[in-house]
């Protein structure tokens, strides 16, 4: 550790990737991926929930019929129930966990990407802290063995985010060559993550830009060939899926289409927090009142003189009853998008107040410390008997609360403090700013997952290298957003308290 | 590659083109889908691809597809298709009696989903028809009903196996607990 100088002023850039610390790096990797591999025996045999039902259905279908269907309200993309539907077919129900496992190995690329980062952007110390505090993340090695597309997703979008990043660095250090390989490299593998999650589609623009940007001194020629390289390599690797949607559809949806429904959800006058709603089930179960009763009304409450349409027509308001309906007359839900973003769009004008308070609620939600290994554990999915169901179940939760609020209480120090100027420091503003915008419609502590590891490598620069920039709009810059953070989650403070009470077992 | 070449950017366009070009050259009109999927004499999977084609490009609910095509699926041999019109292509397009709730299933899978047992057994697509109707996600005016469950799917995957199903009673017995469970509250949207 002697050895590791201090960064210096700005980012470490340029530093030869051969020189990073291979050997540390791969060790801690592979300790992060045994530890989520005994996560995973622990947790066998494990029922699926939620969206996890419907990604095996689509691969159920796919399996028997050979195609791929949509969802009615959503169309997602289709690589993780394709790779589903590969697993099943090789393995039988098995499958299921043998795709738990692939993820499991999978996220070593997560590991390893987050401690390229950290030693890119601070030093060799700062990537092996990085890489401790990714191999102990318990929120992010838990999706691992849920069959989510976060893990598989992750293994693309931070590789890419890599990629882009070096050729950044290697257009500032004037190799053309290298900088125009790594942005091809990069725009691939966001064009493979958009097949599993459309979630990146305009990420690429904004990060195009910010390529055109810094390359504007070399004239806008240049600055064009560079910015078009990803996007270029994006539309080539999704062309076939866009193409083939062509055909289906007869309308061009590159990736998926959830916009709509996002916003059928996100624009309406019900308040759907999805870190909360799944406990619906267990708390009628247990005779305790709803947790949705105790949130703070103020950010929750339903528009002055709204009347709620009764969907199923059973004469009852119940929790499903919106202020807009879904367009029912558009037979699926690429037609549906444009009317139902007019209407929720209407909707939010009309009421601006509730507008506003709501917002504030999503982004509350957004950084809520509970994960979906805590709702998890919430809604004892874990088997009865195992030990992350029994002794270990209060230790392991709160473990993955403090996980989660010391990274983002840390990483906000790490972004502001410790981090310094650089293409690095750029685009993981532009992330942050992505993930915290394209919350607004709909929010939960899943939303997060992406920000995770970048939240993971800006702790450690911190914990490595303490607070190197105390200049006064730096330390404003901080001072603002924790308390932005600590008023985020005072607004979700109630429910928060009763899911991880839930989640530790306490129901009361 | 020299530096600052525009190669990359003409072999990326050039890929694409070609990309387009065999994707219009596959093209299958609506007119020839729609033909294709009434077409017996058609392999099943040229049938179920036409149904997808012609059930997806539509704008709005088609009698053809949602009652002619449905009917001519589930009068068929081949147990794959007779599941095909249980999916949601056709489900979407499905033509409801006047006076029907909005989240009515649609009624001619509805019926052949809940039809008497043959010979008082579960079959294997009798069970693969319940799973791929009623746990399809879309909601219930789709046929989509309670999401999937793990017993389901492993049902599911040994009747394509050829594993035997579990009895009768056990599978009434699964399926009358999930039929109890609240709707509402395990769905919210």
């Amino acid at each position: 550790m002697s050895t590791d100088p201090s960064p210096s002023a700005s980012e470490s850039a340029g530093r030869a990737v051969a020189r990073a610390p291979w050997r540390a790096i791969l060790v801690i990797a592979l300790v992060g991926v045994m530890l989520r591999g005994l996560l995973l025996w622990l947790v066998l045999p494990l029922d699926i929930q939620s969206d996890e039902a419907n990604y095996l259905y689509l691969a159920l279908a796919k399996e028997r019929l050979g195609i791929y269907y949509d969802q009615h309200r959503y169309f997602w993309p289709p690589g993780y129930p394709w790779l589903l539907s590969k697993s099943i077919h090789a393995f039988g129900i098995e499958g299921l966990n043998v795709l738990r496992a692939f993820q499991v190995a999978l996220s070593g690329v997560i590991g390893v990407t987050t401690m390229l980062f950290a030693w890119r952007l601070f030093s060799r110390r700062a990537a092996i802290i990085a890489g401790v505090l990714w191999a102990l993340n318990l929120p992010l090695g838990a999706y691992t063995h849920f069959l989510w597309t976060e893990t598989v997703f992750l293994s693309l979008l931070l590789p890419a985010l890599w990629h882009f990043v070096r050729a950044l660095d290697l257009t500032d250090e004037g190799d053309d060559l290298g900088a125009t390989r790594r942005l091809l490299l990069s725009g691939v593998l966001f064009g493979v993550a958009l097949y599993i999650k459309e979630y990146v589609l305009f990420l690429v623009p904004i990060l195009a830009a910010v390529v055109a940007l810094r390359s504007r001194s070399e004239g806008w020629q240049e600055a064009l060939r560079r910015a078009s390289l990803p996007v270029l390599a994006v539309a080539v690797v999704t062309l076939p899926w866009t193409l083939r949607n062509h055909e289906v559809y007869g309308r061009t949806v590159v990736g998926g289409a959830t916009l709509g429904e996002n916003v059928f959800v996100g624009l309406n006058a019900r308040s759907m927090n999805f870190d909360i709603l799944p406990l619906r089930k267990r708390r009628a179960d247990l005779g305790l009142p709803q947790i949705e009763t105790m949130a703070r009304t103020s950010f929750t409450e339903v528009p002055a003189g709204w009347v709620p349409v009764d969907r199923d027509g059973n004469g009852e308001i119940e929790v499903r009853d919106a202020g807009w309906d879904r367009e029912f007359e558009a037979i699926h839900a690429i037609d549906r998008h444009s009317t139902q973003l007019r209407e929720g769009l209407a909707f939010a004008m009309e009421h601006p107040g509730w507008t506003l308070r709501t917002r504030l609620k999503k982004w509350s939600e957004l950084v809520t410390p509970l994960s979906f290994f805590t709702r998890h554990q919430a809604m004892a999915m874990y088997p009865e008997g195992s030990a992350v169901a029994g002794p270990m179940r209060a230790p392991m939760v709160l473990f993955a609360l403090a996980i989660s609020t010391l990274t983002m209480l840390l990483g906000a120090a790490g972004y502001f403090l410790t981090l310094q100027r650089g293409p690095g420091r750029t685009v993981f503003t532009v992330l942050i700013g992505y993930v915290v915008l394209t919350s607004l419609l709909v929010a939960m502590s899943r939303f997060r997952v992406p920000l995770e590891p970048i939240l993971v490598v800006l702790t450690a620069g911190l914990l490595a290298h303490g607070l190197r920039d105390r200049s006064r709009p730096r330390v404003v810059g901080l001072a603002a957003t924790l308390l932005v953070l600590v008023g985020l989650w005072w607004i979700s403070w109630p429910e928060t308290v009763a899911a991880a009470e839930m989640a530790l077992g306490v129901t009361r | 590659m020299k530096p600052r070449s525009w190669m990359p950017h003409v072999a990326l366009m050039a890929i694409a083109a070609a990309m387009a070009l065999v994707a219009g050259a596959k093209h299958t009109s609506t007119e020839e889908a729609l033909r294709i999927a009434f077409d017996g004499e058609a392999s099943t999977d040229e049938r179920l691809w036409a149904a997808h084609l012609a059930a997806n490009r539509a704008t709005s609910r088609d009698p053809r597809l949602g009652d002619g095509l449905v009917r001519a699926f589930l009068a068929a041999e081949d147990e794959r298709l007779r599941e095909g019109a249980l999916t949601i292509d056709l489900c979407r397009h499905a033509i409801h009696p006047p006076g029907t709730r909005p989240d009515a299933a649609p009624p001619l899978q509805s019926a052949y989903v809940y039809a008497a047992l043959e010979d008082g057994e579960y079959t294997p697509h009798r069970v693969r028809s319940r799973v791929l109707f009623r746990r399809k996600v879309g909601g219930s005016s789709v046929g989509g009903i309670r999401r999937m469950a793990l017993p389901e799917a492993r049902w599911f995957m040994d009747s394509l196996r050829g594993t035997p199903l579990p009895p009768r009673a056990e599978i009434d017995r699964y399926l009358i607990e999930r039929s109890r469970e609240p709707i509402n509250l395990r769905k919210p949207r």
